[in-house]
């Protein structure tokens, strides 16, 4: 993807380190994904099911908000969007 | 961290408010809808990829735009969860048993007054009793439903599973079923499908992506049998014959990728 290598061009070579980088932005929504599942028995529970989806819903508005505005914000903020959605 | 939570809570929903006798199909179907979801993503990449053209005039909006379009359905989701009701469950737990009782009848369609309202109350009020008494004799300084208390009651919990052997027994077989269900590496073959059908020789981006829109069909073909069978052929014999899929695939799919490898020459990734 042309477009997205002169953005995030660190993120998306045949070299190796780029490589390594790509699998972080690619796996780091698990890693989100797995301290979302920790806290969503918390949230299911207290706020119950029908808020805890509000919430979740919110955070993964916020989590795609901050990924599309990676372009003026830099690489980290693509890498963060990605551990919130 | 959304994506997480909503794959707990949004199943969970659906269960406590889905009656009985289609509540194995429901949870089906939410991964048909995954499944679904997965093959419509794709195949937007594969077209948002020509946006501009796919060399050096191609648009911000070729990445920008399907990172967009996740807003779509969060936005829905987010507005349509307003006006559902809460999880009969869920209000029955936390003492709200008028409550309960009405949107168990909106749900069912029956007056509220009906046995077959009843008898479905009266069950889930027997559960939930029957785990408060639970961590009343477990954990008797957590019995108070306080957020607080809720989360670290889901931590002692969790040791409590591995007290006694016949819970230890349920642990393994649920976690080696997700375990090897994950280990089998579908996720890595989903994400890097671009990557593994370049190395296996198939020139550009836009036929790596085909493959990768081919890959979301098949899956979601997939899924269909089992939201159409789980309730009436059981989970294990599924859960069987999927297994034994992915048995005879991988094989092939492994020797095919090391043969073509050689052909190629191409980097291992």
């Amino acid at each position: 993807m042309p477009a997205f290598q002169a953005h995030m061009g660190d993120y998306d070579s045949n070299k190796a380190a780029d490589q390594t980088r790509k699998g972080w932005l690619t796996s780091i929504l698990e890693l989100g994904a797995w301290f979302g599942t920790l806290l969503s028995g918390f949230m299911a529970e207290s706020a119950s099911r029908k808020y805890g989806i509000l919430i979740a819903t919110a955070v993964f508005i916020i989590g795609v908000v901050i990924q599309a505005t990676a372009m003026s914000a830099g690489h980290n903020s693509i890498l963060g969007g990605r551990f919130i959605t | 961290m959304g994506v997480g939570s909503l794959s707990m809570i949004v199943p969970m929903y659906n269960a406590e408010v889905a009656p009985p006798e289609v509540r194995g199909s429901l949870i089906a179907l939410q991964q048909l809808a995954i499944c679904f979801g997965i093959m419509i993503s794709f195949w937007i990449d594969y077209g948002c990829n020509y946006i501009g053209g796919t060399g050096s005039t191609q648009y911000n909006s070729a990445w920008l735009l399907p990172i967009c379009l996740q807003l779509f359905p969060a936005v829905i989701l987010f507005a349509g969860i307003l006006f559902m009701p809460f999880s009969p469950r869920w209000l029955i737990h936390h003492g709200r048993e008028g409550e309960a009782r009405k949107v168990l009848a909106t749900l069912r369609g029956l007056p509220q007054d009906h046995e077959l309202v009843e008898l479905e109350f009266l069950e889930i009020k027997a559960q939930s009793l029957f785990e408060k008494r639970t961590v009343a004799e477990l954990w008797p300084n957590l019995r108070e439903l306080t957020p607080w208390n809720t989360f670290k009651l889901q931590f002692v919990a969790i040791g409590s599973l591995f007290r006694t052997k016949a819970m230890f027994k349920r642990v393994v077989v649920a976690t080696v079923t997700m375990f090897f269900q994950q280990w089998t590496g579908i996720n890595a073959i989903l994400y890097y499908a671009p990557t593994i059908f370049k190395s296996l020789g198939l020139s550009g981006n836009t036929i790596s992506l085909l493959a990768t829109g081919v890959v979301g069909i098949v899956m979601f073909l997939a899924t269909i049998p089992s939201v159409l069978y789980i309730d009436k052929l059981g989970r294990k014999p599924i859960l069987t014959v999927g297994a034994l899929g992915m048995v005879s695939s991988l094989p092939f799919s492994c020797s095919l990728s090391t043969s073509l490898h050689r052909k190629y020459s191409m980097p291992m990734y």
